[in-house]
């Protein structure tokens, strides 16, 4: 079958890809590895009640037995596990512990997805080239700020406008509130440290209010169940919807993309190699133009298994990064502490996004003895039965007593940014098969010495903030935390300025195949410490806008 | 029963969710006898009685906690947890003349407060957890939600971020 584009992954920039170039006319294909999952009718659990899980949300033994790598952290449970994916059938390789969280289905993670969503500012895409660090960016902000702006005026956010150089302002529709304590810490914190220290609220792809077609968030906090009232950005929500509405767009899951089919002579990709999940029969799709919006790795993944007649490392190994560089954003360290005042003040409703914190460390005329910096995420809020677990007591006023609101506590956990080093790597490994008899990824990753250095900051910074505010019982902490884990993949197929530096060009395509786009995590060449996904959404449209011209042009 | 409500807002009518009728759980009980049933329902309306609302043993916590023993905990837990609550059997009744269960509620309170004093120290003591799974399953059941033990709003519309607070005022939670 032949189509104008082949769109591989369905989730958050695979999702964009289809969406623009359908709009833009091109017939397309998107092909998922995993099931379907129509919006609102396959979100089984989101419309249960509490009650109605036997095990309250809580993993089996049964679940984590099966699940080594998913039982590290919150994606084993019982509310949402047909999301994740079985580690059983998706085996994968630690030479090195990585933390690997995947959706194999359609919408991919865009379904379970934190929302966050921030811009990345000047410095972020000129940090590598003025530091000396790994390879220069080969594009700026200005190149993706029109692009942040077409994808934020679809997506919807909600968020403040605070004009701050080091987190440039999106497009919002609104904002949601700072409860009272987080006001009130954000007064002073901005006060106590002369204004280079913000407390807003946190910019997330949520919307309450009515926007293409979505009714908006009704503050359930519940969005990793799927929203059947579209309040946040998923693909099921937003670009799967507007891709059908052009009528251009074939859906097919169940195909595992195997490999491109390189074209040696015409130097480019003729299509794909699809393993049906389901009959494990093989088909061939071919296109003029691929996306690849697998997941940063699983993009990698397939370039690593194809043309590996002309390159045994697959395609984009002549520049001997491909696998390399592989990045996350380092996390589980901050403080907490407790509010004595306002014990007459609480608050209604989930809201589903906290506080944000921005970069402060090695900005202006702030220097450390590492390089980079850090966000913080957080939230203020009222203790509820849980407390009463570990406190003395039983009975009748116990039951009354855990019933009414909790003391104020306020938490906050930092984002750091990753360094790209070539040494952390993914590579194929040899021996190991999945499911499908397919090879599957080895992890030789860690975290360095300039991560290691930033965690100390992540930890008494956070301390300082809920001291200076006024807070009593401070605590700093820090948690287990492996790469992986803030499962923000980036890296492994990044984009620079020669194709002996990189995988990708300025414009995502691969240097050794130019109709072959990646716009996912794949391409990043550094990870700043914001959250990615915005990032993906408009790296995407810009490289979509950009292939359909050269491929009017014939160029492709 | 929680109403879900129809709502309007801002003049759009909120998708058509598929509202599904809520059945309560029912516990599957299969692998725990009268007994076993008896004592856990005993120790958890111990820990949470019914007072104007409802108990633990109206929300069949004893149930929901067999349940969670067996499928969310490993063997070395479960005989922890089946021994501390033999020993609450055992001792109970020698220390309070009729079984456990059969005891009333002041004397079960005040039998089992040295096992509570013990775990509120202790993290790793058997009754922490006794107490953790009571605590989760009785908060989060039907019957708590029906009696506006907490209020549970599954689906809030709003978020209001600072309101005041009177001695009536109940944890909120949409979500477990």
């Amino acid at each position: 079958m032949h189509y104008d584009a082949i769109v591989v992954g369905s989730g958050i920039s695979g999702g964009w890809a289809a969406k623009e170039l359908t709009e833009k006319g091109l017939k397309v294909l998107m092909l998922e590895r995993g099931k379907n999952v129509e919006h609102i009718k396959d979100y089984t659990n989101t419309n249960k009640d509490p009650w109605e899980f036997a095990h309250r949300g809580r993993a089996t033994t049964a679940q984590e037995d099966r699940n080594p790598v998913l039982k590290r952290d919150y994606a084993l449970n019982e509310l949402n596990p047909d999301w994740w994916v079985d580690d059983q059938d998706c085996p994968y390789t630690e030479k090195k512990r990585f933390d690997w969280y995947r959706g194999y289905h359609v919408g991919g993670r865009s379904l379970m997805w934190g929302r966050q969503s921030y811009r990345w500012n000047r410095e972020d895409f000129l940090a590598n080239e003025k530091e000396g660090i790994a390879t220069p960016w080969p594009i700026g902000y200005d190149d993706m700020a029109p692009w942040y702006t077409h994808v934020e005026k679809f997506a919807g956010l909600s968020g403040s406008h605070e004009d701050m150089d080091v987190l440039p302002d999106s497009v919002y529709l609104h904002a949601m509130d700072l409860n009272c304590v987080e006001q009130t810490a954000a007064d002073r914190i901005r006060k106590a440290f002369d204004e280079k220290r913000r407390l807003i609220i946190g910019r997330t792809s949520n919307i309450a209010v009515p926007h293409h077609g979505r009714t908006g968030c009704q503050y359930r906090n519940k969005c990793w169940l799927g929203c059947p009232y579209g309040g946040y950005f998923s693909t099921q929500a937003s670009t799967l919807p507007a891709a059908m509405a052009t009528g251009n767009l074939t859906l097919r899951p169940h195909s595992i993309v195997k490999e491109l089919i390189y074209d040696k002579d015409g130097k480019k990709a003729k299509g794909v190699m699809v393993l049906d999940a389901e009959t494990n029969m093989t088909y061939e799709y071919t296109a003029p133009i691929v996306f690849l919006n697998a997941s940063a790795l699983n993009s990698t993944w397939i370039l690593m298994n194809s043309a590996t007649d002309v390159w045994e490392g697959g395609l984009g190994s002549s520049s001997g990064e491909l696998g390399h560089n592989l990045m996350d954003h380092h996390f589980r360290v901050g403080a907490f502490g407790t509010w004595e005042g306002d014990q007459d003040k609480y608050y209604f409703g989930g809201r589903p996004t906290g506080f944000y914190i921005p970069r402060f460390r090695n900005w202006g005329d702030d220097k450390r003895d590492y390089l980079r910096g850090f966000g913080y995420q957080g939230a203020a809020s009222r203790g509820d039965w849980r407390r009463g677990v570990r406190e003395l007591g039983i009975g009748a006023d116990f039951k009354e007593n855990i019933s009414k609101p909790g003391p104020w506590t306020m938490g906050m956990t930092g984002f750091g940014e990753v360094l790209p080093h070539h040494e952390n790597k993914i590579e194929l490994d040899p021996d190991k098969k999945d499911k499908w008899g397919l090879p599957v990824l080895s992890f030789d990753a860690e975290l360095r010495e300039n991560e290691a250095k930033m965690r100390l900051d992540m930890k008494q910074d956070a301390v300082d903030m809920l001291e200076a505010s006024g807070f009593t019982n401070v605590n700093g902490w820090e948690s287990d935390y492996a790469l992986g884990m803030g499962i923000h993949e980036m890296g492994t197929a990044r984009m620079g300025t020669a194709p002996e530096n990189s995988v990708l060009n300025k414009w995502n395509q691969v240097w050794d195949a130019p109709n072959v786009f990646i716009t996912d995590g794949a391409a990043m060449t550094s990870a700043s410490c914001v959250n990615p996904s915005l990032t993906y959404m408009a790296m995407t449209a810009r490289a979509a806008d950009y292939a359909v011209k050269e491929l009017k042009k014939g160029t492709l | 029963m929680v109403q879900r409500m129809a709502l309007a807002i801002g003049g759009t009518l909120v998708a058509p969710t598929v509202l599904l009728e809520s059945c309560s759980f029912d516990p599957d009980t299969s692998t725990a006898g009268l007994e076993r049933l008896a004592i856990l329902d005993a120790i958890a309306e111990t820990i949470i009685p019914r007072t104007t609302t409802a108990g633990a043993r109206d929300a069949r916590i004893g149930a929901f906690i067999d349940v969670m023993i067996r499928d969310c905990y490993y063997p070395d837990m479960q005989e922890k947890l089946n021994a501390g609550m033999q020993e609450i059997a055992v001792e109970g009744k020698r220390s309070l003349g009729v079984a456990f269960e059969e005891a009333t509620q002041m004397d079960r309170e005040a039998f089992l407060g040295v096992y509570d004093a013990a775990a509120a120290s202790d993290g790793s003591h058997f009754f922490r957890t006794l107490k953790e799974l009571t605590m989760l399953g009785y908060f989060t059941s039907e019957e708590a939600a029906a009696d506006g033990v907490l209020n549970y709003e599954p689906v809030p519309t709003r978020y209001d971020s600072c309101l005041p607070v009177d001695e009536n005022t109940k944890v909120f939670y949409s979500n477990i």
